[in-house]
């Protein structure tokens, strides 16, 4: 019988704005890591902050976010701490290294959200690359990393780069990928970490544009339907520089598990900080052998249409 | 037997008999009547209208009352100005009624099965907070959707197939084909619009699929289409799939876009990202879908199909739906029209659903291809490339392939 208690955090746009240094975001973090703990035993738990916390620590590292954006918008409209000649690749290591601290406490998997990621160029100081990045930590160390492999338009205009790969660690036990933020609509993703065999997907998300809940259901929930994976998903409210986020924090499961047959195990609904469930998984494993997707796939079809593979 | 059943539907859907009736139903139309013209003389724009049709299984004892349920459907759609109607998956049960002897037998059969469906609605509700630790005990040590799972599923024997359903299946379908064929191009001609028939059995030699047929508004076929991914049933039952999905012209009289393109998949193909993936791979705008869901309906099982494939592809979802009880079988489904969400009024992807899961209705909807097509240009999370990520992706479905 193999379980595990996942716990997902939402911010609030009323939480983000007592965030006014990091200090104050690292103790919320270490709050909720805590928490999740408590909840899951010790020994046995994952706990997922939104994308864009670490993005949030950077700026805030960068001084006081309205004075940041005085400085940096005409350079990069839209969000001011993502400019290579102003983001300090130290602050990704100052983010990750409190996270990696805390989890030294803490026998649970941490995934912090998500943060610009610099990667220099060995040979010279121009054509630095920003990469939007997520991370699982466990006892101290970082045991994936993953880049976002699909920009938003806006991330686009940024100037942001994909990654190049998604991938998957076994730890304690379970297969766990990343599928960060944009790249819940890119079903590809989530596909190939299903085929690699996944059993929980972890997906700090925050989306731009109005608030709008079947665009949510349109990304995580239903790439966990169509691959019948766990699926823990995290959101982002507030503003992020001159960027407004939105995001439900929600626990996905099969639907044949799931009372109701409606695909929550939980779901914060605007009205919680964050939610914690139990994922079974011989219960998913139950519920796949009533419908099993993935033993249906035709790949002499796609391989005939050229799916994918194309242009470079 | 299967000769026999053969030679029965042949003669039951004798392309003489269809012709005479059609020919009466000529007369009835008239002459008053000449859909095609006002057509061309209404439409001149980037709108094009079209139907789905939600219908209920309804056994026919002669296959003229069967064309009347078709014209029915079609002649709503044409008086709502509609360029293109869409009939559901298996539209051809209604003809088993043809078999002497069925329809009393199906009687019998669906009030047991209907009795079994309350019962389990019962025990469901009752033992709904034991459900968890119930179902994890009777199956635990099941496999996990992986690859390995993948390969033992088929390299699984075939014995297990419903062999008396396929000779059924293998034994109707020509006849059924023939006359279907001239029913719809007849229809489609009379009231010049294009039809998808809706999914039929197609044998080929000793094989049969579950396919549909799309009809130009001059009364040609211009497209069919098998069903690319099965479900457990018809594997059982001995369908073959389809690895290749086409997309047909669709240019309406009257719409100010030319060159559009329609793929029209099976039910469970909407399952399937890929499916929708290869339609605009191939350039398709709009993408019609037939269904036939045997399950009770509960709205967030019908929501993993067009509906978020839509919402990936960015194209015009079309979805018929058959319901209603045969040989103790419950079909369930609403007919819908979906659309990005940016393009939807109550920006939800939907465009026109049907009230009910069961029952016949017609729904309609403007689908406004230049707006689909500025969407796709402006949409924040589309559109997007990584090649070197896909090209890794592919690997995959090759080595799937290759197991």
């Amino acid at each position: 019988m193999k379980k595990i208690k996942v716990l997902s955090v939402e911010w609030s746009n009323k939480e983000i704005d007592t965030f006014i240094q990091t200090e104050s975001l690292m103790e919320r973090i270490e709050y909720y890591v805590e928490k999740a703990e408590k909840a899951a035993g010790y020994g046995a738990g994952i706990i997922v902050f939104p994308a864009f916390t670490g993005c949030l620590y950077q700026l805030l590292e960068t001084g006081t976010i309205d004075n940041y954006r005085h400085t940096c918008s005409s350079n990069m409209p839209g969000i001011p701490g993502c400019n290579t000649s102003t983001l300090n690749n130290k602050f990704e290591e100052y983010f990750l290294n409190q996270i990696m601290n805390i989890s030294h406490k803490y026998e649970i998997l941490i995934c912090p959200g998500s943060y610009w990621s610099i990667e220099k160029n060995p040979e010279t100081e121009e054509g630095n690359k920003i990469y939007h990045e997520s991370c699982i930590i466990a006892n101290g160390n970082i045991v994936l990393r993953q880049r976002q492999l699909y920009l938003a338009r806006w991330e686009r205009q940024l100037g942001l780069s994909r990654g190049l790969d998604v991938e998957l660690r076994e730890v304690r036990e379970w297969k766990i990928g990343i599928v960060l933020s944009t790249d819940v609509f890119y079903p590809q993703v989530s596909r190939k970490l299903a085929l690699m065999g996944v059993d929980i997907v972890l997906s700090p998300v925050g989306f731009i544009g109005e608030r709008n809940m079947a665009l949510q259901i349109s990304g995580m929930w239903q790439e966990t339907q169509q691959n019948l994976f766990f699926a823990v998903e995290s959101g982002y409210n507030g503003r992020l520089g001159e960027v407004d986020l939105w995001g439900e924090s929600i626990i996905h499961a099969p639907l044949e598990m799931t009372r109701g047959d409606d695909g929550f195990l939980a779901r914060t609904n605007r009205e919680k900080s964050f939610i914690i469930s139990e994922l079974d998984n011989d219960m998913r494993k139950a519920a796949i052998s009533r419908f099993n997707v993935l033993t249906g796939l035709n790949p002499a079809l796609y391989n005939n249409m050229g799916l994918f593979g194309g242009e470079s | 037997m299967e000769i026999f059943i053969e030679k029965w539907f042949s003669k039951k859907l004798s392309l003489k008999r269809i012709g005479k009736y059609l020919r009466l139903v000529d007369s009835q139309i008239g002459e008053q009547a000449d859909y095609r013209f006002m057509r061309e003389e209404e439409f001149n724009s980037n709108a094009v209208i079209v139907a789905c049709v939600q219908r209920e299984i309804k056994l026919v004892n002669s296959v003229e009352k069967y064309i009347d349920m078709l014209h029915g459907f079609v002649k709503q759609a044409s008086r709502e100005k509609c360029n293109l109607i869409v009939f559901p998956e298996y539209n051809f049960f209604d003809l088993f009624g043809l078999i002497p002897g069925f329809r009393h037998l199906n009687n019998f059969i669906n009030k047991s099965a209907k009795k079994q469906t309350d019962l389990n609605n019962h025990n469901n509700t009752v033992a709904n907070d034991n459900n968890n630790n119930t179902v994890s005990k009777i199956l635990e040590g099941s496999g996990g959707a992986t690859l390995e799972m993948y390969k033992n599923s088929h390299s699984s024997n075939n014995s297990d197939n419903n062999s008396f359903l396929a000779m059924i299946f293998r034994s109707i379908a020509i006849p059924i084909e023939t006359g279907i064929k001239r029913i719809f191009s007849y229809l489609a001609k009379k009231y010049g619009i294009y039809i998808y028939t809706g999914s039929y059995v197609l044998k080929e030699g000793r094989d049969i699929y579950n396919a549909g047929f799309l009809f130009d508004p001059d009364g040609n076929c211009i497209g069919t289409q098998r069903k690319t991914h099965l479900v457990e049933f018809e594997k059982q039952v001995g369908f073959k799939r389809d690895c290749k999905l086409e997309v047909f012209p669709f240019n309406p009289k009257g719409c100010s876009l030319s060159r559009l393109k329609i793929a029209i998949p099976v039910c469970m193909d909407a399952t399937y990202f890929e499916t929708f993936a290869a339609a605009r791979k191939e350039g398709a705008d709009i993408v019609a879908i037939p269904i036939a869901n045997m399950e009770e309906y509960n709205p967030w099982r019908a929501l993993r199909g067009i509906w978020p494939r839509v919402q990936e592809s960015y194209v015009y979802g079309l979805k018929a739906s058959l319901n209603g009880w045969i040989a103790g079988m419950h079909f369930t489904g609403k007919a819908g029209i979906f659309a990005p969400i940016g393009i939807t009024p109550e920006k939800n992807g939907v465009m026109a659903i049907a009230p009910h899961y069961e029952g016949n209705y017609l729904i309609t909807a403007s689908l406004d291809m230049e707006e689909l097509h500025k969407e796709r240009e402006r949409a924040e999370y589309h559109g997007d490339r990584n090649y070197e990520f896909e090209r890794k992706f592919l690997n995959i479905y090759k080595f799937i392939n290759n197991t």
